[in-house]
């Protein structure tokens, strides 16, 4: 025993022929973590092997088929001491797919987290590891954050493995590479880099993988951590990265030469480097017929820019500009707001508050309550409000216009960055008019122009002009039209298919 | 860190550029209109016209029986000039007076005579004015009174005479603008006139929903004015168009005259018989809307002819002669018709203007600026006096492209028509 302490001291990370020892250790390690399973069974009568796994992650009745039972029968009556059976061992006896052998104890112990199931034998220093993982997983459902009329209804779930399969059922190239990575010291989320090789840059990949390898965290629980951790300007309210639940999404976006980020436990998967018009683009636009979905692109910038610049513009027309509003118009908007205590800027802001507040309690409230809090908050808005002479009719226009032109971006980061660039935006023009719009505008688009997610413009192909790409993003033209690659994305590669010759 | 103060220096003069005029909507007396008079004295008396923003308010609460509250106020002040009276009228306020909207301005008739120099400065210098603005003489009576009628159609009598305006043909929203064109052209100016017409019958209400005809507002034609910008004389309604049509500012406009009962429908009638000994009662009425005007200024000695060729384009819309549409050489005997009678209305028309008024408000002087600039600099300081003994040649164009609905009557028997 004494030349055993001293051999966990030298070496502490191996593993030992004695599988006692081993086992202990291990229960050392799992002290108190009640769904770690240890099955003895002894084999060839002296001979013993231990099965250690994670109750509710391995699937019980492979390892009883494909483990157990080989084990059991095959080593009757034969000893196990000898090493140089380690190879039959693994090879012929253990009848699964998915089997490797490791010598370190902190690799058992991240297998066994992982869900494998680790086989302790008497008298090898190594451990097989049978990945027999069966976790609980929900069916792959429909996108909920992201609707189509017409198009694929399967989204992407919380496994890795069946995400990068509905990938690879969409793509069946080799050329679709999927690189898996490990992030987060405790939860080791598994993290899988995808990229179409020959499409993309491979700088924009080494990017990637560099920076995702620099991130230095204790835990990835959803997506959007690894986003904030890569992101070039995080003092932007612009999103940078796109998310998406949709596979088609992520595919075209691959083809296009863009980088995703697929992470273990979370359905969203993420799209870099986004560029503006992506976060407008949706996806029924390219299910749609080219004209109608042209319209509805025009629809939706057309709602941009009301739910960015509405009610400051209200405000500052009916308090610095009165000309420029029509005569009649001016009337019954001056008959509205007579009696109404508040300044206009204060009572958009007051409005536009409420607003947020509801929308808010909204998405938290529990399922039963939801009818309850929207009437409560439309009769206040709506009706209360106007009829207590608190704020003016115009305002509950201009107000719910605005929340319904929020909702019309197809990527929801997107919105919510116009949705508060907004306040600060009623704020300057309650004081300076169409002046400080003015100011807020230039300031903002020069912000836009500026930014430059992993090196590609993020108002391209607008700003700069790619002038070959921009028929997917003021208009969508027909597919046959739409041939052009984003330069800063691709590698030579410019054209998604040749030039039809007639 | 004093690189960071400049930046925020830099930013805040940016930002801080005296903008901060903020008023609130509830704050301001919107002036819809703004009439001028001059008293014996000399003073002038400004009349404002307000929108009562309460009036307006039809609520859910009040409900229409109080309806009955007129959307708008009058309010008045005397002042030395424009501003003067604007600050006068404050004292009276408890909202300050906001000329954004003032789209329409009144003048007396004894400040036109008087001459409107001395108002009209404010109109092109104050920034709140828009130059896109209607400008009135009220005939035979004061801005004022044109301006306290309540007009019925309208919440207000100075949204209403716009309308009119509009309505019969002239361009939208102008005369202002116009004025001072043409005041720096040729010297002289025209502005619409109105004026005050009592009901043609008299009729008593004799229980509380009668609506009897009642005092209104209507255009009376346009106030001509001379070099010194004083009061020159009127066109009537019925001349007005002429300006417009030969201004190239006509939009629209129907045109009735008499034609001949007798030998109209005649198989070997000419165009001359139709024309001829025409009968009152038998009319057609032409209705025009496409007008052209184009002038052409003719040097041959020492003054300028003009050649005036008007065209227009139009349809038979009413036609109570025994001519039968339905046959095209009627359709022209009736534009060959229309034409006479048309070049007989504009000669009589322009030769008023050239004699009794003596401006050019047609302006011709314009096309000689326009078409030979260095002509026009040695007849412009003259052109007062040359005006009214130019020789004018005014050809008319009608195109009648439609009878209307039908080619021939609904109505089956004609008097006098074609057995």
């Amino acid at each position: 025993m004494e030349q055993q302490t001293t051999n966990k001291q030298l070496e502490p990370e191996m593993l030992y022929p004695d599988l006692a020892y081993n086992i202990e250790r291990m229960q050392l390690e799992f002290l108190n973590c009640s769904d770690i399973m240890y099955r003895n069974c002894s084999i060839g009568g002296l001979n013993r092997a231990t099965l250690i796994y994670v109750d509710g992650m391995c699937d019980v009745q492979a390892v009883d088929e494909f483990v157990l039972q080989p084990l059991i029968e095959h080593f009757r009556r034969s000893s196990m001491v000898d090493e140089g059976r380690a190879a039959e061992l693994k090879e012929i006896f253990i009848p699964t797919l998915k089997i490797r052998i490791v010598f370190q104890t902190k690799e058992v112990i991240q297998a066994v987290l992982r869900g494998e199931t680790a086989i302790f034998t008497e008298g090898n220093a190594f451990v097989m590891l049978a990945d027999l993982i069966k976790m609980e997983k929900r069916a792959i459902e429909e996108a909920t954050s992201e609707k189509v009329v017409r198009g694929p209804r399967d989204a992407f779930m919380e496994t890795l493995r069946t995400n990068t399969s509905l990938l690879r059922r969409r793509l069946r190239s080799s050329k679709l590479k999927l690189e898996s990575m490990t992030l987060g010291s405790l939860t080791e989320t598994d993290i899988v880099i995808g990229y179409m090789e020959g499409i993309v840059k491979e700088s924009l990949v080494k990017e990637v993988r560099a920076r995702l390898q620099k991130i230095q965290i204790d835990g990835i629980i959803h997506s959007s951590n690894i986003e904030e951790f890569i992101e070039d300007n995080v003092f932007s309210p612009f999103p940078q990265i796109q998310n998406t639940e949709r596979p088609d999404v992520a595919v075209s976006s691959l083809l296009e030469g863009k980088v995703i980020i697929i992470t273990d436990n979370t359905p969203f998967v993420l799209i870099l480097p986004m560029t503006y018009w992506s976060g407008l683009q949706a996806v029924d636009d390219y299910s749609d017929r080219f004209m109608y979905a042209t319209f509805v692109r025009w629809i939706r910038y057309t709602f941009v820019h009301i739910s960015l610049l509405l009610p400051s513009l209200y405000v500052a027309l009916t308090t610095y500009h009165l000309q420029v509003i029509p005569t009649s118009l001016v009337v019954s908007i001056a008959s509205a707001r007579e009696g109404v205590p508040l300044p206009a800027v204060i009572e958009a802001l007051i409005m536009e508050f409420i607003f947020e507040g509801l929308r808010e309690a909204g998405i938290r409230l529990p399922q039963q309550v939801g009818p309850a809090v929207s009437i409560a908050g439309a009769l206040v808005i709506g009706q209360a409000v106007v009829a207590a002479g608190i704020i003016s009719t115009p305002m509950v226009i201009i107000v719910s216009l605005t929340g319904v032109a929020s909702f019309a971006f197809p990527l929801y980061n997107l919105g919510t960055a116009y949705r508060m660039l907004r306040f600060p935006l009623l704020v300057i023009a309650g004081v300076l008019g169409f002046y400080g719009i003015v100011l807020f505008l230039i300031a903002l688009s020069v912000h836009m122009v500026t930014l430059k997610p992993f090196g590609v413009p993020y108002m391209a192909p607008y700003a700069p002009m790619s002038t070959g790409n921009l028929n997917d993003v003021l208009v969508r033209a027909p597919k046959p039209r739409m041939r052009k690659l984003l330069p800063w994305l691709t590698n030579g590669k410019s054209e998604r298919f040749p030039k039809r010759t007639k | 860190m004093f690189k960071k103060l400049i930046v925020i220096f830099v930013a805040l003069s940016l930002v801080l550029t005296g903008c901060w005029d903020r008023q609130e909507l509830n704050d301001q007396a919107i002036i819809l209109g703004w009439g001028m008079d001059l008293l014996e004295d000399g003073q002038y008396l400004a009349t404002a016209n307000l929108v009562l923003p309460l009036a307006s308010k039809t609520g859910g609460q009040q409900g229409g029986e109080q309806g009955g509250r007129s959307g708008f106020m009058t309010e008045t002040a005397y002042g030395k000039n424009n501003r003067d009276a604007e600050q006068n009228m404050q004292r009276k306020l408890s909202r300050v007076l906001f000329p954004g909207h003032r789209r329409n301005i009144f003048i007396g008739e004894k400040l036109a005579e008087h001459g409107v120099f001395s108002i009209l400065d404010e109109y092109g210098r104050s920034p709140m004015v828009r130059p896109r603005a209607n400008i009135f003489v009220v005939r035979k009576a004061t801005a004022q009174e044109a301006m306290s009628l309540a007009y019925q159609l309208e919440t207000n009598p100075a949204i209403a005479v716009q309308k009119i305006q509009e309505k019969s043909g002239a361009p939208i929203s102008r005369s202002l603008l116009d004025f001072f064109i043409s005041a720096n052209g040729t010297g002289c100016g025209i502005m619409p006139a109105l004026t005050i017409l009592p009901p043609e019958v008299k009729i008593d209400k004799k229980s509380k929903n009668d609506s009897p005809p009642q005092t209104t507002l209507g255009i009376y034609g346009a106030a001509v004015f001379n070099g010194q910008l004083k009061l020159a004389g009127y066109l009537k309604y019925d001349e007005y168009w002429v300006r417009l049509w030969i201004a190239n500012k006509l939009v629209f406009r129907t045109f009735t005259t008499i034609i001949n009962a007798v030998d109209a429908d005649k198989p070997g009638g000419a165009v001359e018989d139709a024309l001829s000994g025409a009968t009152s009662g038998k009319t057609v009425t032409v209705s025009v809307d496409s007008f052209k005007s184009d002038i052409t200024p003719i040097f041959s000695g020492a003054l300028p002819r003009f050649r005036i060729l008007l065209e227009g384009k139009g349809y038979i819309e009413e036609n109570n002669s025994p001519l039968n549409l339905s046959k095209p050489a009627n359709v022209k005997k009736v534009e060959a018709r229309m034409n006479q009678y048309l070049e007989e209305k504009i000669r009589r028309v322009v030769t008023k203007v050239q004699k009794d008024f003596k401006c050019d408000i047609f302006g011709f002087g314009d096309t000689i600026h326009h078409r030979h600039p260095y002509r026009w600099k040695k007849l412009a300081a003259d052109w007062e006096t040359i005006f009214p003994d130019i020789d004018l040649d005014i050809t008319v164009k009608l195109n009648l492209t439609g009878t209307g609905l039908t080619g021939e009557s609904l109505l089956p028997t004609r008097e006098g028509g074609e057995e």
